[in-house]
């Protein structure tokens, strides 16, 4: 069990330096990078316990604050609501084991859900007056449908990962 | 209660006590600890993804390699001719200013910064730099990029980090003018989204394509750092005040290394 979370956790370190290495690189081109972080705690929400999933969002949202420049907590409360609604809608509306036309919704719904949750909490706080204004514009783009594309892809690469694992260590849930 | 919500509960305390350390001070240090540590153990990532990167813009760009370096190798030459003239002037200017009994003009001292990480969620932003307080380093330096463009302003400090607002963001106010004088006013970034050089006396005249340099009004920034290019004029005669869009002269979303610059 310990040894279970031991690799999730150094799973999700490396994927977030993964997205550190590749936003520093392809800084130009920013919306063809993958949301790695993202999509580790909705395929973490799809097959995993509703605790454990909320907990990984939770230092998913943690790491994803070391290099943000929104309000402190942004990260974290997003990740937290798109891990709880991911569970919801796939235990209770769809079943688990969801097809592609319930993946590409989920997909692009917390891609676009990320960004607005982030931009709503940080809002609160300039309405606060504890924070700076930004721009709504300035997190979208014409490039996000590119960005849900690779997201899709690599949400697949990381479905077929768990479900490999947890079908050779553990019973399904 | 269900078994998630109590979970749930605590974790929202636990983001509030979070909250509340971020704005005292302690969770700044493990933030800078972070950043740090993910400088170096991202170094090997970063370099083989660069290498990735340079080799498949290579292999999209042979077309135009060929006609870009005779391009550049004339401009080199033309370039050694204008350098040999400017220094002749460069001379001439010394001995007239001394002459009069002027001081040489200061040089700005410089901090090379490397640009270590992002905003995930918005690159137009903010960015973080590799050097803090220990660094002399210190909250509204203004910064720029390797060709002395202004890319930003330090907006925090941490002892070995610091976080700089890009000249887009809505934070930042730079008092500025056009290269040629002929009009004065501030530049100020659009959340993002562009530069708009604002209150311009009805009076001045502003033109597309003029250059827009720091003013060094104020006494917060060094004067003549490079803004930009007047991209468009927004205003009419009726207007109290003349706005222009200024398209920034540095590629923000392309930036390695910095430099914050210090007062003399």
């Amino acid at each position: 069990m310990a040894k279970k979370h031991l690799y999730q956790v150094l799973f999700l370190i490396f994927l977030w330096l993964l997205e550190i290495a590749l936003s520093r690189v392809f800084a130009e081109e920013k919306f063809i990078i993958p949301q790695l972080v993202l999509l580790y705690v909705i395929v973490l929400a799809l097959t995993r316990s509703q605790v454990e999933s909320i907990w990984y969002a939770f230092a998913a949202g943690f790491l994803q604050e070391v290099f943000s420049g929104l309000f402190f907590g942004a990260h974290v409360f997003s990740l937290i609501i798109i891990a709880v609604l991911v569970y919801f809608v796939t235990r209770h509306w769809t079943v688990q084991d969801i097809s592609f036309v319930a993946s590409v919704l989920t997909v692009f719904t917390s891609t676009i859900l990320l960004i607005i949750l982030t931009f709503f909490y940080h809002q609160f706080f300039v309405f606060l007056n504890f924070a700076e204004k930004a721009a709504l514009g300035s997190f979208f783009g014409l490039g996000i449908v590119l960005t849900i594309f690779l997201n899709l892809i690599f949400f697949y690469l990381f479905r077929a990962l768990f479900t490999f694992f947890i079908k050779r260590n553990e019973r399904p849930l | 209660m269900p078994r998630a919500l109590i979970h749930l509960l605590i974790i929202f305390v636990i983001l509030a006590a979070l909250i509340f350390l971020k704005a005292v001070g302690p969770l700044d240090y493990v933030l800078d600890f972070t950043r740090q540590t993910v400088l170096y153990l991202n170094k090997p990532l970063v370099q083989v993804l660069t290498v990735n990167r340079e080799f498949f813009v290579f292999i999209s760009n042979l077309r135009d390699v060929a006609r870009q370096n005779a391009i550049l190798s004339r401009q080199v030459a033309e370039l050694a001719g204008s350098l040999a003239k400017l220094e002749g002037l460069g001379e001439e200017n010394r001995v007239l200013r001394e002459a009069l009994g002027l001081t040489s003009r200061s040089k700005l001292a410089l901090i090379s910064a490397e640009v270590i990480g992002f905003d995930p969620q918005s690159v137009e932003r903010s960015v973080i730099l590799g050097r803090g307080s220990r660094h002399s380093v210190a909250a509204g330096d203004a910064v720029v990029g390797s060709s002395g463009v202004m890319v930003g302003v330090i907006s925090t400090v941490s002892e070995r980090t610091s976080q700089m607002e890009l000249i887009t963001s809505g934070k930042v106010v730079v008092n500025a003018r056009t290269s040629n004088g002929s009009a004065t006013g501030v530049v100020r970034g659009e959340h993002g989204l562009g530069l708009l050089f604002d209150l311009i006396g009805q009076d001045q005249t502003v033109k597309l394509n003029d250059r827009i340099v720091t003013s060094g009004l104020g006494g917060q920034f060094p004067q003549d750092l490079l803004i930009g290019t007047v991209g468009e004029i927004r205003s009419s005669p009726s207007e109290l005040f003349q706005k222009a869009s200024v398209i920034p002269a540095a590629n923000l979303r392309n930036l390695q290394v910095v430099f914050v610059v210090k007062p003399p």
